[in-house]
């Protein structure tokens, strides 16, 4: 039972992206949501390595709808 | 109307039982659902409540020790470690914008998300200006800086999904187990460190983004 803690940032920070756990390693091309909005997997980096089940991934996301506000 | 709200689901028949002579009628609540006992209620119907109970608190917990399984607070903690947490956890709720901490408001409990998504918003300067710094889902804590610190909470935090559902656990209840079994104390303060760190991480990447 792998886990993996993605912490999705975006692009131009525009929104403060998220923290969510994963059942599979986020994939570069790979489409999202977050709420409302709609994002492009654009960069996958692991920076610590994984304890036990847990893997702990940095996704940087580019937003694909609009900015609401 | 008597209530009684039943921690132990083993005393539950048996106070029903011992109280059905003395009371006109008795309400017991358990894991938040309703049973309503009168005088006339028969023995064999409360043990049918009991045997309700008995299933309904037994589900709940192996379906609660499954989540648990996949949240990184509890990584490294055998399965009956995880069932001791799970008796300690009280699931909530939330509808969209229903706040779940208020920032500058004291709190003592630890909140796990295991269904939706919640904002962290953080006030700044001016009392109408709100940052979000970051959404958070399934498998992520909030509050744990008030669980470690007991200090106020550091940001509002509140529901942006519809259903978003939380399972709730009160300091004192989470350091006395913590006490009383050192190496799920030992683990679960790794694993918040963990977690602080990582979203430490999050917020640096993401104001490099800028």
């Amino acid at each position: 039972m792998a886990v993996f803690k993605v912490s999705y940032v975006v692009m131009g920070g525009e929104h403060p992206g998220a923290i969510v756990n994963l059942d599979h390693k986020p994939i570069i091309g790979e489409l999202i949501t977050l709420g409302d909005h709609a994002f492009e997997v654009v960069e996958v980096l692991t920076l610590v390595p994984p304890r036990g089940d847990f893997h702990y991934i940095h996704a940087t996301i580019r937003r694909l709808s609009p900015p609401q506000d | 109307m008597t209530f009684i709200v039943l921690q132990n689901l083993w005393q539950s028949a048996t106070l029903v039982i011992a109280k059905r002579q003395s009371v006109r009628k008795l309400q017991v609540l358990f894991n938040g659902r309703a049973f309503s006992v009168n005088k006339k209620t028969k023995l064999l119907q409360l043990w049918k409540i009991r045997y309700k109970m008995i299933l309904s608190d037994r589900d709940r917990l192996m379906e609660l020790t499954n989540i648990l399984r996949k949240i990184e607070l509890f990584n490294g903690l055998s399965k009956d470690e995880l069932r001791r947490l799970a008796s300690k956890c009280i699931e909530r709720r939330l509808e969209r914008g229903e706040v779940i901490t208020t920032q500058g408001v004291r709190g003592d409990e630890l909140f796990i998300v295991t269904e939706g998504l919640v904002e962290v918003l953080i006030t700044e300067g001016k009392k109408d200006s709100h940052k979000i710094i970051v959404n958070l889902g399934e498998g992520q804590l909030v509050g744990e800086m008030s669980l470690v610190d007991k200090g106020p909470r550091s940001a509002t935090v509140r529901a942006i999904t519809d259903s978003t559902v939380v399972q709730v656990i009160h300091r004192d209840q989470f350091e006395a187990l913590c006490e009383e079994n050192t190496h799920i104390g030992f683990v679960v303060m790794r694993n918040i460190a963990t977690d602080l760190s990582f979203k430490i991480r999050h917020r640096n990447l993401s104001e490099g983004s800028w």
